[in-house]
């Protein structure tokens, strides 16, 4: 029985997003972090993965997801998941990327935080007028 | 609390064969009305056993045995997996399963047993030059 793994890429203004359907095993995680250090290399310094479709993971494929996220931090960029099963969002916090990684309950939601303007600093007033 | 329901598979240490098992005990968790999310949390305990006794056991039957059964009273209460092979013992870094790696950063793999830990209600293992046997139970 063997489940490869779908990766599909969509560029958006901003960020990318990794779309996964199937196993995330540790072929699965070879094949997310062929696609994000493709993305990186285009000059994405934000990549949202979106696990709808992938609702079985194990140890060794996240721990191909913390190097991703590692490159992604020594960038500073910015490295978020969305669409977790309650499972998969345990198995993160137990591994530690939740520490460094943001987690969004969907697409809309994860989009709506990653792409609004950067708030001001605290103390800032706007100048415009 | 007595034995209602069991089952042996007998895996091959072939890649993916960890789904099987996995798919096999959540079948019984769910069947037993275990709540979908604690069932997917057995799932990925059994298939980290499963890959832990493939890649580090050394076995060279090639086979990974797992005994999957069903336990309680009037109704079911607790299911039981238990994950052997008969390789020569995990090695220690592997059973003590902890967060750092030898350099004190943390660690990117060998994330198997802290896992299974925290997933399951109850854990037993033991490694020794005869193999390791890991039970898992889950209350439903």
């Amino acid at each position: 029985m063997t489940e490869s793994l779908k990766v599909r890429v969509d560029r958006r203004d901003g960020l990318a997003l990794v779309i996964t359907e199937g196993y995330i095993n540790n072929q699965g995680g070879e094949q997310i972090a062929q696609a994000a250090n493709g993305l990186i290399e285009e000059g994405y310094r934000i990549l949202l993965l979106n696990l709808a479709g992938s609702k079985i993971v194990n140890s060794i494929g996240i721990s191909i997801l913390i190097e991703v996220l590692e490159r992604m931090l020594e960038l500073q960029g910015k490295l978020a998941f969305c669409n977790l099963t309650p499972t998969i969002k345990k198995t993160f916090h137990i591994m530690g990327l939740t520490q460094y990684a943001q987690v969004y309950p969907d697409e809309p939601a994860a989009l709506a935080e990653l792409l609004a303007p950067a708030s001001p600093p605290p103390g800032a007033t706007n100048s415009g007028s | 609390m007595r034995l209602l329901h069991q089952k042996d598979l007998v895996l091959p240490m072939l890649p993916d064969k960890e789904l099987e098992a996995g798919e096999e005990a959540s079948e019984l968790a769910a069947e037993a009305s275990m709540d979908a999310d604690r069932v997917d949390e057995l799932r990925l305990a059994v298939q980290e056993a499963f890959i832990n006794a493939s890649e580090h056991s050394g076995a060279s039957d090639g086979r990974v045995y797992v005994n999957l059964a069903l336990l309680g009273g009037e109704r079911p209460e607790l299911v039981q997996v238990t994950v052997r092979d008969t390789g020569a013992g995990f090695p220690e870094p592997v059973l003590r399963g902890t967060m750092r790696n030898e350099e004190g950063r943390p660690r990117k793999r060998g994330w198997g047993l802290t896992l299974i830990r925290r997933l399951v209600d109850e854990v037993e293992i033991e490694s020794g030059t005869h193999g390791t046997v890991v039970v898992m139970r889950k209350k439903i």
